[in-house]
């Protein structure tokens, strides 16, 4: 069973993706990459060498906070939060996504 | 900026910031594990998965941990650690290399600051580089002052200026009642002079216009020195009626503390009352001009404006000021030309600085190419070259920082010296030595650019050898060893050169100071009195009583028997005296170049006698010398050969003129006899002197000279009592020894002597060791080619003669550039070497000897480890 990768994401999605999976509640790195491998039905696997480095990007940016706490199989974890800056820059993220998936979608469409 | 911040946190904290990333990415991985076994393989199998399917958790860490640090400074931490191992483990050869760069950068820092606190620092007024000297050159080249009538013109029209003032320097003799009469520095200043340098007086007024004005009521401003040591600090001294030059004056202001303009003086009246002014004359140059910039106007644009305003002048005075050219230029005009001294010391250490920059440098590179084989294998492991480059650097910038702390210390300590060993004098009042800003800021980026260079040449050198050849070749390779013999040798041979350049320079100055005492030591300087003696204008204004009174005192001194022999002058021997425009009659004065000149020295009748000099030929003057219709004159021997050659000067008419006095008529004089060269000038060089009888041309001002038999000091009394029962009213000023006077004025040519000494000396030193350290290395890179050498039957001087061969080239040529470039460079200490060619070949043959020979023993000691060696173990070296 090979692991790839999210396959060839538009750049900074991941960054959208990562806090979009954290609307609902903390969560730790594993639990994210998790959602987000279900949610996607299997498309979307994100490897710790770039999920990490992405949560550092964020915690760095202020869009999440991040606090040691205990996982479900009761061992230390990291988990992140949402910041309210995060979720404005989720918003807007969001926003300017729909947009160019719009934009793509239109220029597929058209002959 | 708050994401700055958290990063500069973190990079503190890393250790911890580690720490957790290290412990996220294991749960990551216990999770993956057991999400696995759940799907039903064996926690083994999962394990092995889990790795796999999360690639390299080292990678993962790596990645993230980017995010944080910045990738070019990475471990940035970790190279100054590794540094401070290295260092400390060639305890020797970092300890060589430090005390090398801190003691070029005290050196340095030391005559940067003297420099620094004499003359870069302007004068201490507000907006100091505003204040600029103004004056004159006239058609035949010559510098002057500028006469009253065109001083008012100038400064009435002048628009660049905020305003131009004008002084006249003398020395002023103040007397109160019932106090001992007292001679100090004063000038005679313009009204405005105060106001333009923006400097008030603490108590009192400034002067005002209607002070500086023909006939009004005298008054006089004290220094502040002036006003704490004769009057106590008095506060209620303004209004105060004091004597001045027999003349009473009303003080009307003190200076603040330090304050001393144009140069040393300690009181000021105002310019009308200048004794030698001439309102009207336009040939009588004594009016020294100043001017205070406005606001963006620069010096070339002042010069401009008073150059137009000349020629408007000199259509209308054709007679006085035509050709007159306006010179504008800095107040201190401390390091303008190349032959100045201290602009030399500068070159001095800079060149001093290039050679440890040289030697350093070269010891790096060693010592780089020594770690050639450690540093292979860092590359190897996959160290970029920028890794090692900044290692590299890291460690030059250490040992940079660690020098320039001690020679931050070895320049206080150096100006400290300089402070204590000046003799007590007057100064020029702006000088002010300390470790401020600037001289900090020289210290800094000198440090800075000594470690960059020294730090970048190997590190280039390594770059350059590339990764691969490193990698390939072991410490005993040959393309790097060709590659780093050639840098070597590059850096020795200009080493050398340089070295040479200043051991040239420092055995100058031996030669010259030697020359100098020997001319010196013609005069009997041991038992001869000095004193100034001036005549008030009320009885003694004309000539005839000047002559009559100087006259008076001669016999009556002649007849002391503790006084063996007496004399008057104009001026003190071995300190200054006026110089005069020499004519030659039958003789065309010479179309360019340097117009004959000469010291002027006024004599009375015994003067060679009480010097204890001889004359070389003619006679000394008689009674008759001197009057209308005998006007004579006794020349030099620099003078008969400058102006007569060959020729016999005795009986020669000759004929001085002052430049910048009024031209009236002067009489020829025709010369009765030669002197030995006299040394009138200090820090100078024997020049033409013309002597002449004081009845010629006699002075309300004089020099008196009386020889004894013991300490002269001794006399001082009997001169004081002598002249003061001849005349209440006279004081005697100045009383010390001509030979105190004498070491006074050698103090200059000690101080640069000491400098260059101590610069060649430790030049030397420094050549030795980086031929010492070049040496050393070659025999330890060649220790395997000795032992085959030795074993196939070399004697030890031919192992010897190896090394030495290559540093008697290198000698060779680091000597004949060196050779070059001394005789280029000495040319400009011309000025004041005395009797001694700038180009001198025994003083440069000497000292190209001086270097040879060291380098030579320097090789030799290096190499003595290779005739040592026990050939099979030599074999055997790897």
């Amino acid at each position: 069973m090979g692991t790839r990768d999210a396959p060839e994401l538009l750049p900074g999605t991941l960054d959208l993706l990562i806090l979009k999976s954290l609307v609902s509640g903390p969560r730790h790195g594993y639990a994210v990459a998790q959602h987000l491998k279900t949610v996607s039905d299997e498309v979307l696997q994100v490897g710790e060498s770039s999920l990490y480095p992405a949560l550092q990007r964020l915690l760095l940016k202020g869009w999440v906070t991040a606090a040691w706490g205990a996982s479900e199989n009761n061992r230390r974890a990291r988990y992140y939060t949402l910041t309210p800056a995060g979720r404005k820059q989720l918003a807007a993220e969001q926003r300017e996504f729909d947009r160019i998936v719009l934009a793509i979608h239109k220029v597929l469409k058209a002959t | 900026m708050r994401e700055l911040w958290r990063r500069l946190w973190d990079l503190v904290h890393r250790r911890r910031l580690d720490a957790e990333l290290a412990e996220e990415l294991a749960f990551h991985r216990e999770m993956k594990e057991g999400e696995l076994e759940k799907g039903g393989a064996s926690p083994a199998d999962a394990r092995l998965d889990a790795r796999r399917a999360l690639g390299s958790t080292a990678l993962a860490h790596d990645h993230a941990y980017d995010v944080w640090v910045p990738h070019p400074l990475q471990g940035v931490g970790q190279d100054i650690r590794f540094s401070f191992r290295m260092l400390r483990k060639d305890r020797w050869f970092t300890l060589a290399v430090v005390l090398t760069l801190a003691l070029g950068i005290g050196g340095s820092g030391t005559v940067f600051a003297i420099v620094e606190g004499m003359s870069l620092r302007g004068l201490p007024v507000p907006q100091p580089f505003q204040i600029v000297s103004i004056g004159v050159r006239d058609s035949r080249g010559l510098n002057l002052a500028l006469s009253a009538p065109q001083f008012k013109d100038w400064s009435r029209a002048a628009r660049s200026f905020s305003g131009i003032g004008g002084y006249v320097q003398a020395g002023m003799i103040v007397a109160d009642r019932g106090e001992a009469a007292e001679r100090a520095a004063g000038a005679y200043v313009s009204a405005d002079t105060f106001s333009l340098l923006r400097i008030r007086p603490i108590l009192g007024r400034d002067f005002a216009s209607d002070d500086d004005r023909k006939g009004a009521a005298p008054t006089v401003i004290l220094g502040y020195p002036l006003w704490q040591s004769r009057y106590g600090g008095d506060p209620h001294i303004i209004g105060r009626s004091i004597r001045i030059n027999g003349m009473s004056s009303t003080v009307i202001g003190v200076m603040p503390n330090g304050f001393g303009f144009p140069l040393i003086e300690k009181l000021w009246q105002p310019l009308a009352m200048a004794p030698t002014l001439q309102p009207r004359e336009r040939d009588a140059r004594v009016v020294h001009a100043f001017g205070r910039l406005r606001d963006g106007v620069s010096r070339a644009q002042g010069q401009a404006e008073l150059d137009t305003i000349a020629n408007v002048l000199a259509r209308e005075y054709p007679k006085s000021d035509a050709g007159l050219h306006a010179l504008v230029k800095p107040f201190i005009g401390g390091l303008t030309g190349f032959g100045n001294p201290w602009t030399l010391a500068l070159a001095a250490v800079a060149v001093l600085l290039l050679i440890a920059c040289a030697n350093v440098a070269g010891l790096l590179l060693t010592r780089a190419l020594r770690r050639s084989r450690d540093l292979a294998v860092r590359v190897s492991l996959g160290a970029s070259a920028w890794r090692i480059i900044r290692q590299l650097l890291v460690e030059s910038l250490l040992i940079g920082t660690v020098a320039a702390g001690i020679g931050l210390e070895l320049t206080h300590l150096g100006l400290h010296l300089w402070i204590t060993s000046l003799p007590q004098s007057n100064w020029p009042f702006w000088y002010r030595w300390s470790i401020d800003g600037q001289v900090v800021v020289f210290l800094t980026a000198v440090s800075l650019v000594l470690a960059l260079v020294c730090g970048l040449t190997p590190a280039l050198r390594v770059r350059r050898a590339g990764a691969d050849e490193l990698t390939r070749e072991g410490p005993r390779s040959g393309t790097i060893d060709r590659h780093a013999n050639r840098l070597t040798s590059v850096f020795l041979v200009g080493e050398l050169a340089l070295t040479l350049v200043l051991l040239a320079g420092a055995g100058l100055l031996v030669r010259s100071t030697a020359h100098l005492l020997q001319a010196q030591a013609i005069v009997d300087a041991s038992h001869v009195l000095l004193g100034d003696v001036h005549l008030p204008a009320a009885g003694y204004g004309t000539p005839a009583q000047q002559v009559a009174c100087f006259r008076d005192l001669q016999a009556r001194l002649d007849a002391q028997p503790a006084i063996d022999s007496f004399s008057i002058a104009n001026a003190m021997p071995f300190y200054s005296a006026p110089v005069r425009l020499v004519t030659i009659r039958g003789q065309a004065p010479p179309r360019n170049g340097l117009l004959p000149h000469a010291s002027y020295v006024t004599t009375g009748g015994h003067y060679f006698d009480t010097l204890g000099v001889h004359l070389l030929l003619g006679r000394v003057f008689n009674d008759v010398d001197g009057t209308p219709g005998h006007e004579a004159a006794i020349v030099n021997r620099r003078f008969a050969s400058m102006y007569f050659g060959e020729a016999d000067p005795i009986g020669r008419q000759i004929r001085v003129t002052d430049p910048e006095a009024a031209r009236h008529h002067v009489a020829w004089m025709t010369v009765v006899g030669v002197a030995p060269d006299i040394q009138q000038h200090y820090f100078e060089d024997l020049e033409p002197a013309v002597y002449v009888p004081f009845v010629q041309d006699p002075a309300p001002v004089a020099v008196l000279l009386a020889r004894g038999r013991g300490d002269p000091e001794t006399l001082i009394p009997l001169v004081r009592d002598v002249v003061h029962t001849m005349d209440p009213t006279l004081v005697v000023f100045n009383q010390l020894s001509l030979a105190k006077l004498r070491d006074e004025g050698n103090f200059a040519n000690q101080v640069f002597l000491t400098i260059f000494g101590a610069f060649a000396g430790f030049a030397l030193l420094l050549s030795a060791i980086g031929l010492y350290a070049a040496t050393a290395y070659a025999v330890t890179q060649r220790t395997h080619e000795i032992g085959v050498r030795m074993t196939l039957g070399a004697r030890r001087h031919q192992v010897a003669g190896l090394f030495l061969s290559r540093v008697l080239r290198l000698v060779v040529g680091g000597g004949a550039i060196g050779l070059l470039c001394a005789i280029a460079v000495t040319r400009l200490m011309r000025d004041f070497l005395v009797q001694t060619s700038p180009s001198d070949p025994v003083t440069l043959v000497t000292m190209a000897g001086l270097l040879a020979a060291v380098a030579v023993a320097a090789t030799l000691i290096a190499a003595r480890r290779a005739t040592r060696l026990d050939p099979v173990a030599a074999l055997r070296h790897d």
